[in-house]
């Protein structure tokens, strides 16, 4: 077995859109990264070349979020082959946009199950080994639709709030033992979620922009990197938006 | 109880002392971390942690909820497969 000697980062939802930038970012500063996804296998197996083109380790596993013995393998899977997680980062995420006064029951536990079941299953099983070793850094994507509501999005919304609650209280939890966790709440970000919102949504969103544009996943990278950094050592429970300003 | 069990047992309840910061005479087999000595549930996973380097074993985390007196350590750490 290969002696460690880089940080090991773990991301779910690691195939597309902020996920997909986090891996790329979290390699780029130095992390071997193993990422799950849940259906495009060509996208994981794409970003893995990435990954190893910038000289770091990678695993890829599919794994659904929602089932916490499958997450627990990716745990495992991830410590056996990487070495202990020093950073788990949260990015899988589905929207089913509904009034709710529409929406189906199917569509709420969809997305609470995958938003917010994930991030249970995910940290539950990354913090045992982190307590033990008395270090590690969590960061959980919500978005401003947890922070502040988004009409349609009754479910998403509360999934994304739901994040920001449980990350505050697990912060608090873990906090003595070496541990932060905190939360990146972005606005509209140019991915394939908010593609497929309708050119007349997409148009009045930029409206409300104050800077304009939709941000991009990079940037929201940027900021998971900064909060699993060592600059941000005293930063914990904390819920950083970026949004362009939208919520002023 | 067999010399073995007694060391193994004595072992245990100093580690567990030293980590609840109780004193050894206070504590029995039976008695509960939480309810009787007011220990921290989370101070679990620091005995777990220090039990797993001290007998070279490996505690799953579903054992966690049993630990709750010295007894239940002392099955956990029975039944831990080596590391």
């Amino acid at each position: 077995m290969t002696q460690q000697t880089s940080k090991v980062a773990l991301v779910t939802g690691g195939s597309r859109g902020i996920g997909r930038a986090t891996v790329l970012r979290l390699a780029q500063d130095g992390y071997d990264v193993a990422f799950c996804y849940q259906s495009d296998e060509e996208a994981a197996r794409q970003l893995e070349k990435e990954v190893e083109t910038l000289g770091r380790r990678v695993l890829a596993r599919r794994a659904d979020v929602c089932d916490s013995a499958a997450v627990r393998e990716l745990v495992s899977g991830t410590e056996q082959a990487l070495g202990p997680i020093d950073a788990a980062v949260t990015a899988a995420g589905i929207t089913r946009d509904n009034p709710l006064v529409m929406m189906a029951d199917e569509e709420w536990h969809q997305v609470l199950d995958v938003n917010l079941n994930g991030v249970y299953n995910l940290c539950r099983a990354s913090v045992f080994s982190m307590m033990k070793r008395r270090t590690g850094v969590i960061v959980n994507i919500s978005s401003v639709a947890g922070v502040y509501g988004n009409a349609t999005q009754t479910n998403y919304s509360a999934s994304k709030a739901g994040i920001i609650g449980f990350s505050r209280a697990l912060a608090k939890e873990v906090g003595r033992y070496g541990i932060r966790a905190n939360v990146v709440a972005p606005g509209f970000i140019d991915t394939d979620m908010t593609s497929s919102l309708s050119g007349s949504v997409r148009e009045k969103a930029l409206e409300t922009i104050p800077l304009g544009r939709l941000g991009q996943a990079e940037e929201v990278a940027d900021m998971v990197s900064y909060l699993v950094s060592d600059r941000a050592a005293y930063v914990t429970g904390a819920v950083l938006q970026i949004d362009g300003g939208i919520t002023i | 109880m067999s010399d073995v069990y007694e060391e193994r047992m004595a072992q245990i309840k100093e580690i567990v002392c030293d980590i609840l910061e109780i004193e050894e005479d206070e504590v029995t087999e039976t008695s509960l971390f939480k309810e009787d000595h007011d220990a921290d549930s989370l101070r679990a996973i620091e005995i777990l942690a220090r039990l797993e380097k001290e007998f070279s074993i490996s505690i799953d985390q579903s054992e966690l909820g049993r630990m709750v007196n010295l007894k239940a350590v002392y099955e956990v750490v029975e039944g831990a497969p080596r590391a």
